[in-house]
């Protein structure tokens, strides 16, 4: 796909290993380029910049200030969310009823879309995906992972829910009924995950630690107090 | 009933291996992919929009777009909407990027664009001939292509 | 702009063989579902994605197929299990009370255990 690249950044997360699930404030880092570009669209990245830059249209200091903007935008926002959500009765209506609105309390928008809240429950489970291209919640969670936008996960979420779900270690009754919520136009969808048992008296911030990006994606239940997937 | 031909991107359902969960954070190229396409399509630009670059992406040939990384049909994407606005041309894209892979000690000539679906796609309502609004170049219907009435009513 | 469909709506996703960019996923053709929401009037992104003005705006709707209505038992589910998706009005037919039984599911296919 987009290559071959080292990973070194402390955690090990092989295929599987589902002891350590994706933390939620994942670094909105950059892995550094490895290697020289070597493909042919790391090749167009750098001409198109050139070129652009050298035409004015836009400036090499404007891509800097881009690339620092979206630094900000990570899961930990959405966990902040959920958090309030669990221990703010009223803004959970609100947040349920007008996503916008609600979130835009918190300082996130996002212009042109509608932002819904998916509310889970012991009857229904919501998980996220964009069969058609790869749409995300982007202004609040940050880029999507990699295998959110993988044709793995856009073609069989629809069709294999629940064992794409168990691929994330995730196992819920038959009981349960499983929403995917194919995201085809302008909204954006978030869930909001059930707030773990154990965790009465938690301030918002402390629960926020247990709001895993997989969590608001759908892919991943809340972290039980222990740490551990519930 | 049979099912429509339907294009690449269209995969709901699709049969396909285990997913990689594992995490990949980005490179720098794709970052700055992001952020230039960002740029390029937001206010006070606004080149285009995000369904135009849905609709570049979906033009890849299949083959292209099956390939390809998800960064990478961007940069494509990128490429032929620029071009099809008129704000850059092929040669000079072509140029640079022959100048760039001479650079990095490549030798050859320079990638040509991919290969992308024939045109002769649905117009917007209204409009008779030509290609998309503004476009300069780029995606125009093929002689004898027909042209025809866009959406259902 | 008046909607067509309420929540609650049993509706028909149309079998459209068009090309070009469309926002309704293939595997949702030919599907019955039921309207859970209107999301108002949206610009028309089949316009949209040619540098048109997206005009007129067409009501997009969220509505929910039962799995087995989609995948008819291939797939790998729980019978309670669903897909929503937001679909255009242009898309979408109505299904009155005279709605024929959905089809039957094909025997031998694989589901969830």
């Amino acid at each position: 796909m987009t290559g071959e690249h080292d990973h070194d950044h402390g955690h090990d997360h092989a295929h599987g290993d589902h002891d350590h699930p994706a933390p939620a404030h994942g670094h909105a880092g950059i892995q550094p380029d490895s290697k020289e570009p070597s493909e042919d669209w790391e090749f167009l990245e750098i001409a198109l910049r050139e070129l652009l830059i050298e035409k004015g249209v836009i400036t090499a200091r404007e891509i800097e200030d881009k690339l620092e903007e979206w630094d900000g935008k990570c899961p930990e926002n959405g966990a902040r969310i959920v958090a309030r959500a669990w221990t703010d009765a009223e803004f959970r209506k609100r947040l349920l009823a007008d996503g916008n609105a609600a979130v835009a309390e918190m300082g996130f928008e996002l212009p042109g879309l509608k932002l819904v809240v998916l509310e889970n429950t012991p009857e229904v489970h919501h998980m996220v995906v964009c069969t058609l291209c790869s749409c995300y919640p982007r202004a609040i969670l940050g880029l999507p992972p990699l295998w959110y936008k993988s044709k793995e996960y856009r073609s069989r979420a629809v069709r294999e829910p629940r064992a794409v779900l168990a691929e994330f270690g995730t196992r819920l009754p038959k009981s349960r009924e499983v929403r995917v919520v194919d995201s085809t136009a302008d909204c954006r969808f978030l869930v909001l995950p059930e707030r773990p048992k154990g965790t009465e008296g938690w301030s918002a911030d402390r629960l926020a630690t247990l709001v895993t990006r997989d969590s608001m994606i759908g892919t991943a239940l809340a972290l039980s107090p222990d740490g551990t997937r519930a | 009933m049979p099912k429509p031909k339907r294009g690449a991107h269209d995969m709901g359902g699709d049969r396909a291996g285990p997913i990689d969960t594992s995490e990949h954070l980005p490179t720098l190229t794709e970052r700055r992919i992001d952020a230039m396409m960002l740029l390029l399509r937001a206010k006070p630009r606004a080149f285009w929009r995000t369904d135009e670059n849905r609709r570049a992406i979906e033009s890849l040939a299949p083959e292209t777009y099956r390939s390809s990384g998800y960064y990478q049909k961007w940069a494509y994407a990128m490429r032929a909407l620029l071009v099809e606005k008129g704000i850059l041309t092929e040669a000079e894209v072509d140029r640079r990027l022959a100048e760039v892979r001479r650079r990095y000690g490549l030798p050859g000539p320079a990638g040509k664009a991919p290969r992308r679906k024939p045109a002769g796609a649905p117009l917007p309502a209204g409009r008779e001939g030509g290609g998309p609004a503004g476009a300069k170049s780029g995606a125009k219907p093929s002689a004898g292509a027909a042209v025809r009435k866009s959406g259902p009513a | 702009m008046s909607a067509r469909f309420k929540s609650g709506d049993r509706v028909l996703v149309r079998n459209d063989d068009r090309q070009g960019h469309v926002r309704t996923p293939s595997y949702l053709k030919g599907r019955r579902g039921t309207v859970l929401k209107d999301f108002g009037a949206w610009p028309n992104p089949e316009s949209l994605a040619y540098g048109g003005d997206g005009l007129p705006p067409k009501v997009n709707y969220w509505v929910r197929f039962d799995m087995d209505e989609v995948w008819r038992g291939d797939g790998d589910y729980a019978h309670r299990d669903s897909v929503v998706a937001e679909i255009y009005e242009h898309w979408l037919e109505p299904l009155g009370p005279s709605e024929p039984p959905r089809a039957k599911r094909r025997p031998g296919r694989r589901r969830a255990a």
